[in-house]
Formats: C-alpha cells, sequence, structure tokens
C-alpha cells in the first residue's frame, strides 16, 4: 500500500495534478483573528494573574496557569459546556473561540488566554429574557437547527460541533456541503453518523436573516 | 389524540441543554469539599500480584487515602457472575483476586486534594509482579491443558458453551446440491463513546452513598457496587446524569465501586474522570469471535443445513459474554428457515481486554458469517442473492434454530422487500462476475453491490423475568396541569426520554411540554432494566402506558394528585437446553435488510460506500425522526466497524489507546448517502400502536466488501 500511494503522490505531483480535489479557499473557522501575541508571552505566571474576558465577561484566573486552556475554562471558570473528550486535538468536543479563531482548547496553553476574547457555547445564545415571548431568550441560529433537525443524541460532542458550525458562518455565510464538511473535520461524533449534523448547519444558514 | 402525541418527531426534551452546554455529564459535577480520585492500572496482561507498597504514596502532599485490594469489603464484582476483582492484590477478601488478567485491571486508588496531587501520588505506588505468560489465543486457552485463569471457575478456560442440535446434519448435506465451508473472523471494537468514564460519590443526608456516573442500568450498578462494599442495596444510591453515549460498554463497572468505597470511608466527595487513554484500555470491547460455517442448499435454492462452530473471545472476565453468545447463537443461522442446524458456540476466558456489550450485541458477528454465508451459495446457485434470501427468508410459524418458531410477527420479508425496492436492486441473472469496471476512473476502482439481512431480540432473553416500572402523577383541578413522570431508565443519547414523554402524553392527551421528567435515581424509582438489548421503547414505553392509564383511571374518579405506579412484565421466554439449545429464548425479535453500493480501489485497499438503504422494522415509530437518527448512527458505527476501525494489541498491551490511533469515521469517512426506511408491522404486544424497539440493532450484514486494510 505504500508503494502504491507513493507511486501516485510522485505521479500526480509530475502532472501537475497534486492539489486537484483540494479547495481553492479551505474553511479555516477564522472570522478575521487579529490577535497580536507579541509581548504576552513574555509574561512571568503565575506571578501575573491570567486576565482575560469569556462571553463578554472579565476573569482573573489566579490558579490553572499550568493548565490547558480547556482545563482552565472547566475547572477555573466554571464553564463546563466545553467538553474533553481525548485532550490531544483529536475530537473537537472542547472547541472554543480564541481571538475570532475556533481552537481546541485542549491543545492550548491556558496563558495564551491573558488578554484574548474568549467565546464557549455558554456564551452563543443570548438568553435575555425579552428576547422570546417564552423568556428563554434567543438561541444562536446553528443551536436552533440542532434541536429542530434531530442532531443531537448523546450531546456531548454538540458544544464543539456547535461552535465549529457558528465560526463557519461568520466566516461564510452561504456554505456548501463541502465546505460544511470542511468545518466539521475536526470533530468526531459516535452517535448521528454526522448526517444530521450537516444538514442542521446547512439549515441554519439558510435561515439567517 | 394529541398533536404532539406518538408517530410525530417531537424534538428531543434534552436537546435544548445539550446546545447551549447547560446540560451537566458526571464529569462536570461538583460538590464542595471534593475530592479526586485517580486509578492505578495494571498495564500487564497476566501477573500476580506480590506485594503493593503505598506509603510514599501516603506522604506525597495532598494524598488522603490510597486504597488496595484489602480495603475492598468483597473484593469481587461482575454484570453476571462476580469474576472480576475490584481491586488486584494480594491479602484481599476472596481468592484469587490477586491476580491480573487483562491490561485494565485496577491495582490501588489514590484519593488527594487535587487531581495532580492524586497523579504525582500515582507513581510512587511500588509493585511487585510476578509476570506469568499470558494467554492471548481462545483456541489455545480452550485446550484441556492450557492453564486456567479463573481456576474457582470451572476446570477449563472455556466459561460458555451453548448447543443446538436440530434435525440431523448429516441427512441435511445429503441433500444438498452445493455446500459452502469457510471460516470468518471478525475483530474487537471500541465504543469510543465521546465522554470517558467519569463519576462523583459522596453521602446523602441520609447516609447512603451516593454515585452520580453514567450507566445503562441503575438498579444493577446499585447491586454490584453494594455487594463490593457489603451493604445492603438500599445504602447506595446510583444517579444518572447525562450520559455521552454507551452502546453496550458502560452495562459493566468502571469508576464506580472505588468511587463509592472512598466516599464511604472519607464521608467527603470523590470525583474522578478517566482520560481517553484509561477508557479506552479500562472497558470491555466488541468481542473478537472465530465463526467456522458449512452450509448446504439445494439447487432450487433451500437451505437445508447449516453446521457452526463459534468461538468468542471472551477477554479476562465475563462480562457479559454468556449473553452475548447466546444471542450469536440464536442469530447464527439468519433470519432464516433452515431444517437441520447443528451449532456450538464457545466463549473463552483470555488475557485479553473483556469482551462486553456492543450494539447488537453478539448477533453482528454471527449474522456476518450468515450472510457471507448466504451471497456464497447464491453464487454457486447462480441465483440473485436478494431472490436467494426470500426464498429462505423466516415466515411466521417456521421454527428457529432452537427449534420453536419466532413470534409474530416475523417481517423479515417485508424488510427484504423493501431495501430491494428502495435500492432499486437489480436482479442478478447467472454466476457474477468478479468485478465491474467504472467509465473513465483508474483501472483499480471497481464497483460492487451487496446485500444483507439479519434479526436480533427486543428485550431480555433466555428466561429472564423481564420487566420494567414507571410512575405517573397527574396534577391540576378541573383539567391535567402538570404531570410528573417517574422513570430510571437510561437515555445513553438514544432519546427515551423524549419517547416516554411523547408516551405518557399521548395516553394522556396533554401535550409533551407538560410531562415533567424524574429520571434515572436508584432511590426513587424502580427497576427499569437496562437500556440495552434494544428494549427499553418496548419495555418503558409499556411501563409508562400502564402506569399513565391507571394514573388517568384515578383522575377521571378525582382523585387528587393521581399517582399510579405500574410494572410490565414482557410474555415469558425459557432458556435454552444444555444438550438441544431448545427453547424459546425471545418474546420478539427486530428484522432489518440493508443493501450497499461499493467502490474498491483494489490497488490501495480503499473503500468507498456510494450508498446504503436500511429497512428496518420498528413496530410503530414513536418519534421517526429518532428512528433515522438511530439507523444512521448504527451503519456508520458499522461502516466503522467494518472498513476502518483496528484495535491493535501486542503482547496483550492495547497499541491503540487514544483516538489519534483507533481511528473513528470522520464526516469524511461515512457513506455518501444513507437511505433509512422505517418499516411499521404492528407488534401485538408493542405499546401505542406496537411500538417494538428504538434503537436499531446494528446493521446485520456488513458489506459483501469489507476487507482488512492490507
Amino acid at each position: 500500500m505504500v508503494r502504491v500511494i507513493t507511486r501516485r503522490g510522485l505521479t500526480a505531483i509530475r502532472e501537475g495534478r497534486e492539489q486537484v480535489g483540494m479547495p481553492k479557499k479551505p474553511i479555516l473557522l477564522d472570522s478575521g483573528s487579529t490577535a497580536d501575541f507579541s509581548g504576552r508571552a513574555a509574561r512571568e505566571f503565575p506571578a501575573s494573574p491570567i486576565e482575560t474576558t469569556i462571553n463578554g465577561r472579565k476573569y482573573t484566573f489566579r490558579n490553572g496557569y499550568n493548565k490547558t486552556l480547556l482545563r482552565l475554562l472547566r475547572e477555573e471558570g466554571m464553564l463546563t459546556g466545553t467538553k474533553e473528550g481525548c485532550a490531544e486535538g483529536e475530537c473537537g468536543a472542547c472547541t472554543v473561540f480564541l481571538d475570532g479563531q475556533a481552537v481546541m482548547s485542549c491543545l492550548v496553553p491556558a496563558p495564551r488566554a491573558h488578554g484574548a476574547e474568549i467565546v464557549t457555547v455558554e456564551g452563543l445564545a443570548d438568553l435575555t429574557p425579552s428576547l422570546s415571548p417564552s423568556g428563554e431568550g434567543r438561541l444562536h441560529p446553528v443551536q436552533e437547527k440542532f434541536i429542530e433537525y434531530g442532531a443531537v443524541q448523546c450531546g456531548y460532542c454538540i458544544p464543539g460541533f456547535i461552535m465549529s458550525g457558528a465560526k463557519l458562518l461568520e466566516e461564510k455565510a452561504n456554505p456548501t456541503e463541502y465546505e460544511v464538511e470542511q468545518a466539521i473535520t475536526g470533530n468526531l461524533c459516535r452517535c448521528t453518523g454526522y448526517y444530521k449534523i450537516v444538514k442542521a448547519i446547512e439549515e441554519a444558514a439558510n435561515s439567517k436573516p | 389524540m394529541s398533536d404532539h402525541s406518538i408517530g410525530t418527531s417531537h424534538p428531543r426534551v434534552d436537546a435544548r441543554g445539550k446546545v447551549t452546554g447547560e446540560t451537566l455529564y458526571s464529569g462536570d459535577l461538583t460538590k464542595p469539599g471534593m475530592l479526586f480520585m485517580k486509578i492505578l492500572f495494571a498495564e500487564r496482561p497476566h501477573a500476580k500480584v506480590k506485594d503493593v507498597r503505598i506509603d510514599r504514596a501516603l506522604a506525597s502532599p495532598g494524598v488522603v487515602a490510597v486504597y488496595t485490594a484489602k480495603d475492598v469489603p468483597v473484593n469481587e464484582y461482575g454484570l453476571q457472575i462476580p469474576d472480576q476483582p475490584v481491586l488486584c492484590g494480594p491479602g484481599a477478601s476472596k481468592p484469587y483476586t490477586d491476580i491480573v488478567r487483562f491490561v485494565g485491571d485496577q491495582i490501588a486508588v489514590v484519593v488527594a486534594e487535587s487531581e495532580v496531587q492524586a497523579d504525582a501520588a500515582l507513581k510512587l505506588i511500588e509493585v511487585d509482579y510476578e509476570d506469568l505468560p499470558p494467554l492471548l489465543d481462545p483456541v489455545t486457552a480452550m485446550r484441556p491443558d492450557a492453564p486456567r485463569l479463573h481456576p474457582d471457575r470451572g476446570d477449563s478456560n472455556v466459561c460458555v458453551h451453548y448447543k443446538i442440535r436440530k434435525g440431523n446434519v448429516d441427512e441435511g448435506f445429503a441433500q444438498a446440491d452445493v455446500i459452502v465451508e469457510e471460516e470468518y473472523r471478525t475483530p474487537v471494537q471500541e465504543h469510543a463513546y465521546l465522554q470517558p468514564e467519569a463519576g462523583l460519590a459522596y453521602l446523602d443526608e441520609e447516609g447512603r452513598v451516593v454515585v452520580e456516573s453514567a450507566g445503562q442500568w441503575t438498579h444493577a450498578d446499585r447491586k454490584s457496587i453494594a455487594h463490593a462494599l457489603g451493604l445492603p442495596e438500599e445504602q447506595v444510591r446510583v444517579i444518572y446524569p447525562a450520559i455521552g453515549g454507551a452502546f453496550g460498554g458502560r452495562e459493566d463497572l468502571s469508576v464506580q465501586i472505588v468511587l463509592a468505597l472512598a466516599a464511604m470511608k472519607l464521608k467527603r466527595p470523590v470525583k474522578i474522570i478517566w482520560s481517553r487513554r484509561e477508557s479506552i484500555i479500562g472497558h470491555g470491547k466488541r468481542h473478537a469471535i472465530i465463526l467456522k460455517a458449512k452450509w448446504g442448499a439445494t439447487k432450487e435454492g433451500k437451505i437445508v443445513a447449516a453446521e457452526n462452530e463459534i468461538i468468542g473471545d471472551g477477554g479476562a472476565y465475563m462480562y457479559t459474554t454468556n449473553k452475548v453468545l447466546g444471542n450469536s447463537t440464536i442469530t447464527s443461522t439468519g433470519p432464516y428457515f433452515i431444517p437441520n442446524v447443528k451449532t456450538d458456540v464457545y466463549g473463552i476466558y483470555t488475557n485479553n481486554v473483556p469482551g462486553a456489550a456492543f450494539r447488537g450485541f453478539g448477533a453482528p458477528q454471527a449474522l456476518f458469517m450468515a450472510e457471507s454465508q448466504m451471497n456464497k451459495l447464491a453464487e454457486k446457485l447462480g441465483m440473485d442473492p436478494v431472490e436467494f434470501r426470500l426464498k429462505n427468508a423466516l415466515k411466521d410459524g417456521d421454527t428457529l434454530g432452537v427449534g420453536t418458531p419466532a413470534p409474530n410477527p416475523v417481517s423479515i420479508t417485508e424488510c427484504i422487500e423493501a431495501a430491494r425496492d428502495s435500492f432499486k436492486w437489480k436482479k442478478r441473472a447467472g454466476r457474477r462476475k468478479a468485478s465491474s469496471r467504472v467509465g473513465s476512473r483508474p483501472s483499480s476502482i471497481v464497483r460492487g453491490r451487496g446485500f444483507a439481512a439479519g434479526f436480533k431480540n427486543v428485550g431480555f432473553s433466555f428466561g429472564y423475568k423481564e420487566n420494567c416500572w414507571a410512575k405517573v402523577e397527574i396534577y391540576g383541578n378541573g383539567n391535567i396541569e402538570r404531570v410528573v413522570l417517574h422513570h430510571a431508565g437510561a437515555d445513553v443519547g438514544q432519546g427515551l426520554h423524549t419517547v416516554i414523554s411523547q408516551m405518557a402524553a399521548e395516553v394522556l392527551n396533554v401535550p409533551v411540554e407538560v410531562v415533567e421528567l424524574r429520571t434515572s435515581d436508584s432511590a426513587t424509582q424502580g427497576n427499569p432494566g437496562s437500556a440495552s438489548a434494544s428494549r427499553l421503547t418496548f419495555m418503558a414505553g409499556n411501563a409508562v402506558k400502564g402506569a399513565a392509564e391507571q394514573a388517568l383511571a384515578k383522575w377521571k374518579a378525582e382523585e387528587r394528585p393521581a399517582v399510579a405506579e405500574f410494572s410490565y412484565f414482557a410474555p415469558p421466554t425459557t432458556p435454552m437446553d444444555k444438550e438441544t439449545g431448545y427453547s424459546m429464548p425471545n418474546f420478539q425479535y427486530a428484522y432489518v435488510a440493508q443493501a450497499a453500493e461499493v467502490e474498491v480501489d483494489t490497488e490501495a485497499g480503499h473503500v468507498r460506500v456510494l450508498r446504503i438503504t436500511s429497512a428496518d422494522d420498528v413496530g410503530k415509530a414513536i418519534n421517526p425522526e429518532l428512528v433515522v437518527g438511530q439507523i444512521e448512527g448504527a451503519i456508520v458505527q458499522a461502516h466503522g466497524y467494518a472498513v476502518l476501525e483496528e484495535f491493535k494489541t501486542k503482547d496483550g498491551r492495547v497499541m491503540t489507546d487514544q483516538l489519534s490511533t483507533y481511528l473513528i469515521p470522520t464526516i469524511w469517512d461515512i457513506p455518501e448517502k444513507v437511505d433509512s426506511v422505517v418499516v411499521e408491522v404492528p407488534d401485538p404486544n408493542g405499546p401505542l400502536g406496537g411500538a417494538r424497539h428504538g434503537r436499531t440493532a446494528l446493521p446485520a450484514g456488513r458489506r459483501r466488501h469489507r476487507r482488512r486494510h492490507p
């Protein structure tokens, strides 16, 4: 098999076909992050606390500088909506927005949160009671469509899919099916088989005002 | 009838919490003063534990306690038989519990103020092992002269042996015009539910030990925990928060007993979360099975005899091997009428990770054999494989291998026809060519189609007194204002809570939103039975229906509030006769048929499933969207099993112990198109229009093109 794949790869390069089938503009799950990280790396932890903004609220963490961002959010911020499924960047259940970019928070050192803007699954909906007649606020369209189209089963992977889906729609308001797939290649689900998840994200794109 | 009742795809009642991140899983729980636990695993397949020294670990910063085998009141547990030590080590309350029998056996637990401290102390525990030669091959392990892994359990490592003797296979083969004799091997599969094992244990206000964790049967968990701790069952309380997938892998215990032990001794809350690696080495797997089959058919296309030998690798402990292989026994002749059957099924103790329940519960392996035999027979006969299946499909009154008919309705013909028609299966006349080239694609890519059918039990089998409890409370004055439904059945993601809410709403003629759920607490609810055996829609449905009807009768008699409890008992079944297998093993089966179109790159070994049609008879679909979700999810899991996943071990050690090495399907690995056909043949015993099951059996036969990557 190695021989076959090597031969095919080399043949494709010779014929200039090595990028055939790859997207010209791949989905990056990045809606224009402008993070300036220079200077922050030099800060000394734990001498100074991690000061960060999560879901629009200011947080100061004096502990957890040696954790991952995921553990910082869950254990210090008590924001448990973001899940740990593998702790090695395989499953995507820990996806959050970090300075406008969707990242797997299990791979991000906690000090990177310093000075950053973070959004977790808890911050996606606007739960201001006046926004809906029932007083429950307004969900993000991706959240609404996951409910409506049966994209949720056990739900453990779902926060990650919701974040990937929501970021995709910021990057691309009307994604193709192929682009929806690209957006969730980093998320694993063992229950649904993905079909209803793709459908829900597509419907969310269609429903956006 | 209410607008929100059964037969409509009401959104899941738990979906909102799951999309907003509010839903709490066991790893999300906290309590003031909470301690953390880490477990020391044996990390070797077979050894005698000579000594466990904990002094250095105890002196480590933040450590509150270290427990070993000596500290467990009754050092044994197991869902079917208590053959597994809670902790392996010397000086325990039970004999032979100083033996490590697989890599995931637990040696000691550390409880500390923080997880980091517990982890640091774990490395300070010193264990002296005497390594023993591991028995890793079930065929070697079943020999009479093989060393016994459980010296106190019989005189060999054969822990299960079932026989079927129906008719006379020699006479049957004498009538056969064609015979196919083959050997098949199906691999281990890891559940890979996204939520690794976790739990929180504490004492409640009544002094009971509470364990909040993910499981599949509250009351069975409680029984095992109480047994190991030497407590009456009432002193143990099992609660399930949200459960992050199960698929059978949470039927057996993982962290529950040691958590309860620590909470009981320390009188403080104790929490644990397993890493993915701990989860993969620490819980059971789908059984690897060796299947040998010799089947014969006449030139008219009638199967006349089947002789099977099935050897399942049970791994280190029983778990549910006896029941899984029972189900393999029943399904090993496929959903077909075969007049002469001889089958021997063995379960073998080895030093591998235990074989456990996994979606389909022994049926997928046996059906893979049966369906492969069917395809080979059809090919030898020059007959269309669908037509050949229809000729032999079970009909009402036909006897199974166990000598009794499958209960009505037997809907395999309807499923085969539905799959055939929806797929637009073209009849294959005469002998099939090995492969067909596909248009302008590289010459190495060929396409083919495959067809498979299957069946499996709904509900517990073999004489178990199958029952399920529910309670309904109705509040209001003139009108029903509020309904409280109590049920302990586990919603492992399949949507049980939604389905039982719909059923209660249907009976009481109220919107689903009026139904409030009280779920999965062994202290306040009766025994639900497990979330397995494709049983809960049927069993819980009948229990909820009964409770709701009785509560409604009280409501009409002006009782306020109107409260009723109800236990449903399923039609009785009987165990297999030891020599012949004769029995009425199940009160009901679910039937399925599937067709697939597959592309295979014959050079690189890559398999693409272009489309797959699955026709599943569910009786009555209470919530069609949930049913389709189950079919799609089952197909993708089966697809992973067939073409992608590979659980690798070396000398009994797990090599694929992360999601980066044990690969499950991503969005780009799945069949390109799934066409779910929901067949509805009502069941006379089914609740509310004949519902049979919600969670489809694993797609019965894997595609014909199943292959291992080179």
